[in-house]
């Protein structure tokens, strides 16, 4: 759930899901990146550390300008991020269905008592 | 046994969840609309609802809280009565939220119909669950991006154990 809205929070910027858009073709470096915006370097290395945090793109510690690449798991993830609210569901119903034979089994015994 | 009379069917951003309960229609329709029960099982079990505050009528808040495994997990959600019939059906829209009761428009928000149909002394629960993706997601999901990014890698990582 959490790593769910981390992601979700990274892919609401344009600027970011344009970033990943050119990463599809290759890992790039920071300067390549920047290239197309119009924005400064911090700023693109601003919007790299959110989709960074994101796992969205791993950066080489290899070389020293330090290559950006993309990483598919959470854009996997949000593919079928459904699928994961399934999950919520399914255990909450499972809870209310142990918690529902619980109070009625409750029920039963004080009606047995009387 | 909890899981065997679960029908789950998913098509594209619907969810509906059919499951019958050993209860009637009433005892159903009371555990959607008091914390004292809801405390008890909203939630998946490694995130159980931590805090909740209810005003059950048309146009009230639910509002509550879980709380994950790890020091500071936490998920609060702000929920909108939209339909309220005693004791066979509410709608509600939920939404994600900070704990100050703002709503997260970055997350996905969702209209949840319940049905409690009575049937033999239990209960059929017909969960209908409508996301609706924000709409910078779904400009993301529209563009096939999330597609065509996960193919291409996965057609790289192919590539690169062959050599």
């Amino acid at each position: 759930m959490d790593t769910l809205s981390i992601t979700f929070a990274a892919l609401s910027d344009p600027t970011r899901r344009a970033i990943l858009a050119s990463l599809t073709t290759g890992a790039k470096t920071v300067s390549n990146l920047a290239e197309p915006f119009d924005i400064t370097m911090p700023a693109i290395t601003k919007h790299l550390k959110v989709l960074e945090k994101a796992k969205l793109i791993e950066r080489s510690r290899e070389a020293q300008y330090r290559p950006c690449k993309l990483q598919p798991t959470p854009l996997k993830e949000i593919d079928s991020w459904i699928e994961k609210y399934r999950i919520f569901w399914e255990e909450s119903f499972n809870r209310l269905d142990d918690y529902i034979n619980k109070l009625q089994t409750k029920k039963e015994d004080a009606n047995d008592d009387q | 046994m909890t899981t065997s009379n679960m029908k789950v069917e998913s098509k594209g951003n619907e969810l509906i969840i059919t499951r019958i309960f050993n209860a009637p229609p009433a005892l159903m329709f009371e555990m959607w609309s008091h914390c004292k029960h809801l405390k008890h099982w909203w939630g998946p079990k490694e995130w159980p609802m931590d805090e909740c505050s209810l005003d059950f009528h048309v146009g009230g808040e639910w509002r509550y809280c879980l709380r994950g495994p790890n020091e500071g997990d936490e998920s609060w959600g702000i929920a909108v009565y939209k339909e309220i019939e005693k004791p066979e059906k509410i709608v509600y829209q939920d939404n994600f939220s900070d704990k100050f009761g703002n709503i997260n428009k970055q997350m996905p928000t969702m209209v949840v119909t319940n049905k409690f149909i009575e049937n033999n002394w239990k209960t059929t629960q017909v969960s209908n669950i409508i996301y609706e993706s924000p709409e910078e997601l779904k400009k993301v999901l529209d563009m096939g991006m999330i597609q065509g990014m996960t193919s291409s890698m996965e057609r790289l990582d192919e590539y690169l154990a062959t050599i």
